[in-house]
């Protein structure tokens, strides 16, 4: 066994936290950073359609 | 592939309600409003249009092609991409708000490099901008022409002409407004897309494995020279590119420029992260030879029923609109100023028409040289072995300090964009060795015998008189 090599009998253990971990990072990726995304894009189009009034209001106070 | 009725009805649709919101915004009445949206966008626009732009087909399509084929390995390579993005949020953008009489990335130069410099950096950023849209064009209209059947060429041409012409009507304030649409759309449909890939996975035990082999593999395919070559292609090719710059400029204060930049950065990554994890999603529904820049479509059309399927088109469609306008305006707006307008002044009115008609003539340009673009992805890497080399050293360095050598400008440029592009071409890279480091290594040596050899010459005063840092 090479040095900082865990012992054998911990092995298994350490192999079953990093799949823990890889897993972990599957679910962030596939549902986590979705969920994130898509909120992010409910909020833009909120403030899309603020802005798009704003704009219409700016164009009609040029045109009076 | 099958594309039904109803999946060209929402295609249709889509550009329907493009072209309805766009003439909500059409009206400019001066060349400010159309270059920088009379600098009074908030902070929330300027998140969304800057997203909305740096997710273009690479970032979307090919990074999905990407994960199919290596994993995470382009997600991890790539995050250097959103580091950059807040770190230019953080450092950069704010500064650049400051210059309230400036339109372009040329005007900041001709600041402190004076007219030479300021006409190859207009030179630099519209062929930048026509490689930009040339990529993305043929994308579109490669979907176009799936969907149609009609030829390449006219698909190519009707997407990147209609983008045009609403871009040439509304200017930015249009520009960013679509975006924003564009950007709420995607960022609805192709994220339910991995939820869809990632629950109805027919073998969910699978996926861990295979997106641990896919990795380990992509890397080992890899030397370091190469993985630094990507990393610093991402970090620095597209950094304050003119879209991005002019996103800076129209930002309705430093605090707005600031959060927009940061969140888009942000949100990159977890953007990356939903596209390249549908790569890897593919492998439970496709087969094992599927192209890779067919992955993102073909994921779409087993996974999406018949109608649901032209959602998906429309958000590609919608991607690459997004990305197209920005680029698309910004390069007309760089092609008056800094380059026609470089030794001449002009009126507003000559502007505002030299800046809409510039937009039809150089989406043209576009559109014929897409017909000899290469790949998404090798598109994009060969655009930014380009401009990181040759303006992005003295453009940062000019937003930090006034006393500038105008050969210090001229000569980083011409040194450090040529030595790339012969570095790229002519000698095909040997050793491995990418073009942008050569190319940067060339740009801080021009840079640095220009400073010594040359003389500081006093600063223009701004025109306002309102800035500078």
């Amino acid at each position: 066994m090479q040095r900082g090599e865990p012992e054998p009998s911990l092995r298994p253990q350490v192999g079953a936290s990093l799949r823990r971990e890889g897993d972990q990072m599957l679910y962030f990726a596939c549902i986590v950073c979705p969920l994130v995304a898509m909120l992010s894009g409910i909020t833009v189009a909120v403030a899309v359609v603020k802005f798009v009034v704003e704009v219409k209001r700016d164009i009609r106070s040029h045109n009076t | 592939m099958r594309v039904t009725f109803l999946d060209i009805a929402g295609v249709v649709l889509y550009f329907v309600a493009t072209a309805i919101f766009a003439y909500f915004t059409r009206r400019t009445r001066s060349f400010a409003e159309f270059s920088v949206g009379n600098r009074r966008v908030p902070a929330m626009m300027i998140f969304a249009s800057l997203a909305a732009t740096i997710i273009g087909p690479g970032f979307s399509v090919g990074f999905t092609g990407q994960g199919y084929t290596s994993g995470y390995v382009f997600y991890f390579l790539a995050l250097t991409y959103g580091v950059q993005t807040v770190l230019v949020g953080f450092l950069f953008a704010p500064r650049l708000t400051q210059f309230k009489d400036c339109h372009t990335i040329g005007d900041v130069m001709e600041h402190r490099y004076g007219k030479f410099t300021k006409l190859l950096t207009g030179i630099v950023s519209v062929g930048l901008c026509i490689g930009f849209t040339a990529v993305m064009g043929k994308i579109a209209g490669e979907l176009l022409q799936l969907v149609t059947g009609w030829p390449l060429f006219v698909s190519i041409a009707i997407v990147t002409m209609f983008t045009a012409f609403y871009t040439f009507t509304g200017g930015v304030r249009a520009v960013i407004a679509t975006d924003a649409m564009h950007f709420s759309w995607y960022t609805l449909v192709i994220p339910t897309m991995l939820l869809l890939a990632f629950f109805k996975a027919p073998h969910p035990e699978e996926l861990r494995p295979m997106a641990d082999k896919l990795t380990a593999a992509g890397f080992a395919g890899l030397n370091g020279m190469q993985i630094l070559g990507i990393m610093v292609s991402f970090l620095l090719g597209e950094t304050l590119i003119p879209p991005y710059t002019n996103r800076a400029l129209a930002a309705r204060t430093e605090a707005a420029s600031r959060k927009g930049f940061v969140g888009a950065g942000i949100f990159c990554g977890f953007w990356l992260a939903i596209v390249a994890s549908l790569g890897i999603c593919a492998h439970q529904y496709l087969p094992a030879n599927t192209a890779s820049d067919y992955v993102f479509l073909d994921l779409g059309r087993r996974l999406l029923p018949t109608g649901v399927f032209g959602l998906l088109l429309a958000s590609i469609i919608a991607i690459v609109m997004s990305s197209q306008e920005s680029v698309l305006n910004s390069a007309s707006v760089a092609f008056v100023r800094d380059i026609v307008g470089v030794n001449r002044t002009l009126t507003d009115r000559g502007s505002l028409l030299l800046g809409r008609f510039g937009t039809l003539v150089i989406a043209g340009i576009s559109v014929f040289v897409s017909t000899y673009s290469p790949s998404i992805i090798k598109g994009l890497l060969i655009c930014y072995s380009i401009w990181a080399p040759s303006v992005l050293l003295p453009f940062l360095v000019g937003l930090y300090h006034k006393r500038t050598v105008p050969m210090a400008g001229w000569l980083s440029i011409i040194s450090g964009g040529i030595s790339s592009v012969l570095w790229q071409t002519v000698l095909k890279e040997p050793a491995g060795i990418p073009a942008i480091l050569v190319g940067l290594v060339f740009a801080i040596l021009g840079y640095a015998i220009g400073h010594a050899a040359g003389r500081t010459r006093t600063q223009l005063a701004p025109a306002s008189g309102s800035e500078l840092a």
